[in-house]
């Protein structure tokens, strides 16, 4: 029955590993409702110059949209180029790009067609849009095992979907929600984790007793391994433990990075402890949707960048500082990107024209850490950043390449549900090998 | 019966490599009559006097080389048999009564009153519903989590096992319970017939996906998937995009069968705009004379609108009109702004329609409304906001300024119309505002009517309602301002027309709703669409029909006529006594929730690729019985029931370990984790929260309001524990998101550990249990007797009962802990224990 903290054997499907894993485990900062990549890191400066005018005959629209659509309206933030790479970015985020722009490896022509929030983030965690599927996360966590037997092996941090299920795979494979219970503290803790008691060591003994009264032995794996998870898990929840200069780090105790902030140095606090996946998501506590700026995209997509932009900074930095970036996959993105034209939320006439409508077409998302090369740009949007049109990456391309990054050959992990083997990429996905090292 | 001696799930295997192999070679292309699913149903002799199960499942086992464990302990066996039949723990009187009856015929008698029980439609209505994809609340009006749409389906399943509704029956009904045009002897029987088919309705589908044709498409497709793995175990949405790979199932079958319901509407409306909405068909619970009455009540109130514009239309021309003088319409003294509706800052699920020469805005879905505007105050003082707006019934509006709820609802007077013509302006006082920019939004709460909204204007000043100046600078009034020209006297008639309206509307007493379906007005063949691509088409449309799997078995043919879904003809296939499926489907799921696993494993899955059955010739005896039975479910489960296969005792032993590693030969009874449920209202039970209600008499739904089938919502959790319920649910395997549960996951994880060990819930239940044995009894024993009993639904042993005393006796004689937090603990010590969440 005894177990040590962090292993290296999994325990999961795979008994071994296809091929070398470049990653050990995934953080996947999640910026939910949709940051706009012509406002962030994919610079069209076509925008500028049909500003105010329909989107050119060579750009059709899409059959169906969320919104009645209007006309161009240009990135109201400035760019420049950062870093040794002079890559072209915009003053959003001015931490991660002052700090860690050349670290940052873009595909900017990540595609679907859900243009609705709930189906889209469905396809980027699950590959399916309608159905209920497993996430990225338990497929992982399905194949690969745990790396430490008194911890989850994937977390899911301020989810706007707290019971994320499962799907068909078993519900152990699923995330263990760390949220905030009480909405007044900033503390973060997962449910039930606190001794309601003490002297739980006499009560397991009882229920020990009881389990074994007459049958011939005893099965009490998963109440002792909630008992240690009780034990291990308040130390690493309890962020006081980290110096005041890793806290400064991350902007905790600054009003607007110290939630963000919070919930970065937990991300890695797991990581560090042998959590393989680890979401975090930036999103309010009830809807969700945090970066959806169907109006006033300037006046939010700056306050949701001055969130985030130091914490994620500081977490990169940290990593980095601890080794953990050479075997940690950092991703930072959206569901979908957003529209070059402005969208009719403001009044019949669009009189403020300063929002943009969804758009899964063509948007992007970076990576950093493992496997990944630095300071690389992978596919390309049409001239106004609507459509993917080089080097396209499909959702099933996405997932392929995460697991393959993982160790895993996407077309080998497969589950046997309702009469056939299910695959997270289902009967597509290539490897986008260009990104890779 | 096997030549080589192996047990049959080798014996199984090996065919199961031949079917492969023969796959391989014929390049796929197999043919039905191959497969052991799609032969006919062959009943093999058994000896006179043998129990089917037992001749069948003991043959296995002596072929394995194994003998069937003796019955279990008679307190253990009428805990199996009460959980599984009622989804209860015996109560201490049953505990009693069936210990003091040393009859022969006790156990028979025991299930036969388990089978009358009123609980035993709640147990086994709620597996039909796992297959049905029923979860509570989850199809509900919109923000309003009380009211669950799908609730009278979910009571009309439970009605029905309770009734034993004979098998064939259910199918019709739940397939197409609105064609069955024959009479009906009962009002529950033709509720039965309306409510069935929202089986069909019930399905998760996206409603708010931009893409209307390629969603009608989703919804038909998500009910040919729940439809063909309920009653088929085939999946058939594998064809929607090719030829199915393993079964015989062709992409032509898929679209006849699409057709079909492509012909049924599940929606009341189908907007094209996503915004526009698609809700769910709600159709009346009521008989057609009782619809007739309603309809009839509810044509009076727009006679009584009419005949009071009629009213306004002469006041205004005979008294208004010769007396008053208008000015051309100009500003109001004062006035410092004026706006159009449309010209909104914001807004929620609103549109603007024309209406007369202008526009306004009015609502597109029942919650979440409101509008926004922002405005520049020029200096401090009081203001009036004036609203142009019409609303044919009471809307009433909440005024929001920067953000904050003003305590008034301002606007709310019914105008009696929606046209240019039943426009009103409105006075609402906007007192001691700051100069500057000001946000208003107008905003209802849910389900309240939104008003449509033409104009605004913002005036210095506090303007009244019932002082008529400004209003005459704004021009001449429409029907609805004509009241505020008049005097009290010649106002009297149109308040006693308008006291007449409300009345009449008031006295409608709405019959409650139930999701329905009902024919489309055309019928639609639908074209096979290659790669499921919703734009992409190939050949003529595919005329309905039932699926062909079945053909060479079942020589009827079931037309479907041009002006019919096909519905009834999918149903009537379905239930053909030659049909090879449906039965062996049904009678491998009472298997299955009886052992809790299958004959065939996977229960929704009677394919090529699926696990096959361990005992072939039982399965076909269970099938055959179960059709010449007239599809009896509860005459399965008497078969079953009073066999020695389900009475052997689940201990393991090191040779039916060996031999029978997942004790799916059955040599002792499996055990298994209960779901949610059982465990919940094993709980509440234990508190006396679970009345029994009197065997053989019809279930009272209010009386079991607190059960787990109800609890999300009947608003009847325990203080602040809502949450922790709906919690629960996900945590042991209940999955929550609509799709069919063809098994429950009963994984254990540590997070149910964590959650026995320290959530608020079990303790609530641990802490009522230890109060009242505490109070109720005065020695340590009899506390330990009295806890273990309610909870476990057994008699204390005497290994359990020496654990008990000495833990709470440790707690309260080394730890200084109370009595009543010792046996709290000694609770839920014993919750947390495996015996009491595991059916043994």
């Amino acid at each position: 029955m005894a177990r040590s903290g962090v292993s290296h054997a999994g325990s999961g499907s795979l008994l071994t590993l296809n091929h070398e894993a470049k990653a050990k485990r995934i953080i996947y900062l999640f910026l939910e409702g949709g940051l706009s990549q012509i406002d962030s890191y994919d610079h069209k400066p076509a925008l500028e110059k049909y500003a105010g005018q329909p989107l050119p005959e060579s750009i059709t629209p899409p059959s169906f949209t969320f919104a009645k659509q209007g006309t161009v309206i240009p990135s109201p933030f400035q760019w420049q180029p950062w870093g040794e790479s002079g890559t072209y970015a915009s003053e959003l985020f001015p931490e991660v790009n002052s700090r860690h722009i050349d670290d940052l490896c873009f595909i900017h022509s990540l595609n679907h067609t859900s243009n609705d929030h709930v189906t889209a983030k469905r396809v980027l965690h699950t590959g399916v849009p309608i159905e209920v599927r497993p996430t990225l996360g338990s497929w992982l966590v399905y194949g690969l095992g745990s790396m430490n037997d008194n911890l989850p092996s994937y977390i899911d941090i301020t989810p706007s979907d707290p019971n994320r299920p499962t799907g068909f795979l078993p519900g152990k494979y699923g995330g263990t929600s760390i949220d905030r219970p009480d909405k007044k503290k900033p503390d973060l803790a997962w449910d039930n984790l606190k001794p309601q008691f003490e002297e739980q060591e006499r009560h397991l003994d009882f229920i020990r007793q009881i389990n074994s009264a007459g049958r011939e032995e005893a099965a009490l794996d998963e109440m002792e391994l909630a008992f240690r998870m009780q034990t291990e898990a308040p130390d690493l929840l309890d962020i006081e433990n980290e110096s005041e200069a890793t806290r400064t780090l991350y902007g905790i105790g600054e009003d607007h990075t110290d939630e963000f902030g919070r919930a970065l140095l937990l991300a890695r606090r797991f990581a560090e402890s042998g959590v393989r996946y680890i979401t975090v998501n930036h999103a309010t506590p009830r809807y969700g949707n945090l970066w959806d700026q169907h109006s006033e995209l300037e006046k939010g997509h700056r306050g949701n960048a001055h969130a985030v932009d130091k914490p994620i900074a500081a977490l990169l930095d940290d990593l980095k500082v601890r080794g953990l970036l050479d075997d940690t996959l950092v991703i930072c993105g959206s569901e979908f990107g957003r529209t070059p034209t402005f969208e009719f939320f403001d009044g019949i006439t669009g009189r403020h024209q300063n929002g943009r409508d969804h758009n899964p077409h063509g948007f992007t998302t970076w990576f950093a850490g493992a496997g990944v090369k630095p300071g690389y740009h992978h596919g390309m949007t049409d001239d106004f950043g609507y459509y993917a049109v080089k080097d396209k990456v499909d959702i099933h391309d996405f997932h392929a390449t995460l697991l393959h990054l993982m160790g895993i050959d996407h077309e080998a992990l497969t589950y046997f549900h309702g009469g056939r083997d299910f695959r997270l990429t289902d009967v597509y996905g290539r490897v986008v090998d260009e990104i890779l090292t | 019966m096997t030549p080589t001696g192996h047990p049959p799930i080798f014996r199984f295997r090996k065919q199961f490599l031949l079917v492969l192999a023969l796959l391989v070679v014929s390049g796929g292309s197999l043919q039905a009559e191959d497969h052991w699913s799609l032969r006919a149903i062959e009943k093999k002799d058994i000896p006179t006097g043998a129990n089917p199960v037992d001749h069948f499942i003991q043959q296995g086992l002596a072929d394995a080389g194994l003998t069937q464990n003796p019955p279990g302990d008679r307190f253990t066996l009428l805990r199996r048999a009460t959980i599984d039949l009622t989804g209860l723990p015996p109560t201490p009187e049953e505990i009693d009564a069936f210990g003091a009856d040393s009859s022969e015929e006790a156990w028979s008698k025991l299930i036969d009153r388990l089978l009358d029980s009123p609980h035993y439609g709640e147990r086994w209505g709620r597996h039909w519903l796992d297959v049905a994809r029923y979860v509570q609340g989850t199809i509900k009006v919109p923000g309003v989590d009380e009211i669950d749409l799908a609730a009278p389906y979910r009571d009309y399943v439970v009605r029905s096992f309770n009734a034993d509704k004979p098998f064939d029956r259910f199918i019709a009904e739940q397939l197409a319970g609105d064609l069955l045009g024959e009479p009906y002897e009962t009002e529950q029987a033709y509720f039965d017939r309306i409510t069935g088919p929202a089986f069909l309705s019930i399905g998760q589908w996206f409603e708010e996906c931009t893409d209307p044709n390629k969603l009608r498409l989703d919804i038909v497709d998500e009910q040919i998937s729940a439809t063909t793995r309920a009653f088929l175990a085939m999946d058939f949405s594998c064809a929607r995009c090719h030829d199915h790979k393993y079964d015989p199932i062709p992409t032509r079958d898929y679209y006849a069968m699409a057709g079909i319901f492509r012909s049924t509407e599940i929606t009341s409306k189908f907007a094209e705009e996503w915004k526009d909405g698609r809700p769910r068909m709600l159709i009346p619970l009521a008989s057609p004379e009782e619809i007739e009455d309603v309809t009839r009540q509810k044509k009076q109130v727009p006679e009584l609108i009419s005949e009071l514009q009629k009213e306004l239309v002469i006041l205004r021309k005979n008294t208004v009109r010769p007396r008053e003088t208008f000015p051309a319409p100009g500003k109001v003294d004062g006035e410092i702004l004026a706006f159009e509706a449309e010209d909104f800052d914001g807004h929620k699920n609103l549109k603007t329609t024309a209406i007369g020469e202008g526009e306004v805005i009015e609502t597109r879905k029942a919650i979440d409304r409101w509008v926004k505007y922002r405005v520049i105050i020029p200096e401090p003082g009081d203001y009036t906001l004036l609203v142009r707006y019409a609303s044919p019934v009471s809307a009433p509006v909440i005024l929001e300024l920067d953000l904050k709820d003003e305590p008034e609802r301002i606007l709310g007077a019914p105008t009696f119309g929606s046209g240019p013509d039943f426009l009103a302006w409105e006075p609402v006082p906007l007192t001691n505002l700051d100069d500057g920019s000001l946000h208003i939004r107008l905003k209802v709460n849910p389900h309240e009517p939104f008003p449509v909204l033409d104009s605004f204007k913002i005036v210095r000043g506090i303007l009244k309602r019932s002082d008529p100046t400004w209003m005459r600078r704004i021009g001449e009034p429409s029907l609805a301002e004509i009241p505020a020209y008049l005097t009290e006297t010649e106002k009297k008639p149109i308040l006693a027309l308008k006291e007449k309206v409300q009345t009449a509307r008031d006295s409608i007493e709405s019959p409650g709703v139930t999701l329905g379906v009902r024919n489309a007005t055309e019928m639609v063949s639908l074209p096979v669409h290659p790669g499921g691509d919703t734009y992409q088409t190939e050949g003529p449309p595919v005329p309905r029909a039932v699926p062909s799997l079945a053909d060479q078995l079942i020589e009827a043919s079931f037309p479907v006529p041009e002006n019919q879904s096909g519905r009834v003809e999918l149903a009537n296939w379905l239930t053909h006594p030659d049909h090879p499926l449906t039965a062996r489907v049904m009678a491998n799921r009472i298997w299955h929730w009886h052992f809790g696993t299958g004959i065939v494993r996977t229960t929704d899955d009677f394919g090529k690729q699926s696990s096959g059955p361990t005992h072939p010739d039982l399965l076909d005896w269970l099938a055959a019985e179960f059709i010449e039975s007239g599809w009896s479910i509860k005459h399965l489960h008497r078969l079953i029931m009073n066999s020695e296969t389900y009475r052997a005792s689940s201990r393991e032993t090191a040779e039916n370990r060996e031999l029978d590693p997942d004790g799916r030969l059955l040599s002792r009874y499996p055990v298994r984790r209960l779901e949610v449920e059982a465990i919940y209202d094993s709980m509440i039970s234990s508190i006396g929260k679970a009345a029994r209600q009197p065997i053989g008499e019809p279930l009272e739904t209010n009386l079991s309001k607190d059960r787990a089938l109800y609890i999300l919502t009947s608003s009847r959790s325990p203080m602040g524990l809502g949450l922790e319920i709906r919690k629960m649910f996900p945590l042991f395997g209940f999955d929550e998101s609509g799709r069919p549960m063809h098994d429950r996951d009963e994984s254990l994880t540590a997070a149910q550990s964590l959650w026995w060990l320290n959530n608020p819930l079990p303790r609530y239940y641990a802490e009522k249990l230890a109060e009242s044995v505490i109070a109720e009894h005065e020695t340590d024993t009899d506390r330990a007797s009295a806890a273990y009993q309610r909870i476990m639904g057994m008699p204390i042993n005497g290994q359990t009962e020496a654990a008990l005393l000495s833990y709470t006796e440790d707690l309260q004689t080394h730890q200084n802990i109370s009595a009543g937090e010792a046996w709290t603990r000694a609770c839920l010590g014993l919750f947390s224990s495996k015996p009491f969440s595991h059916l043994e």
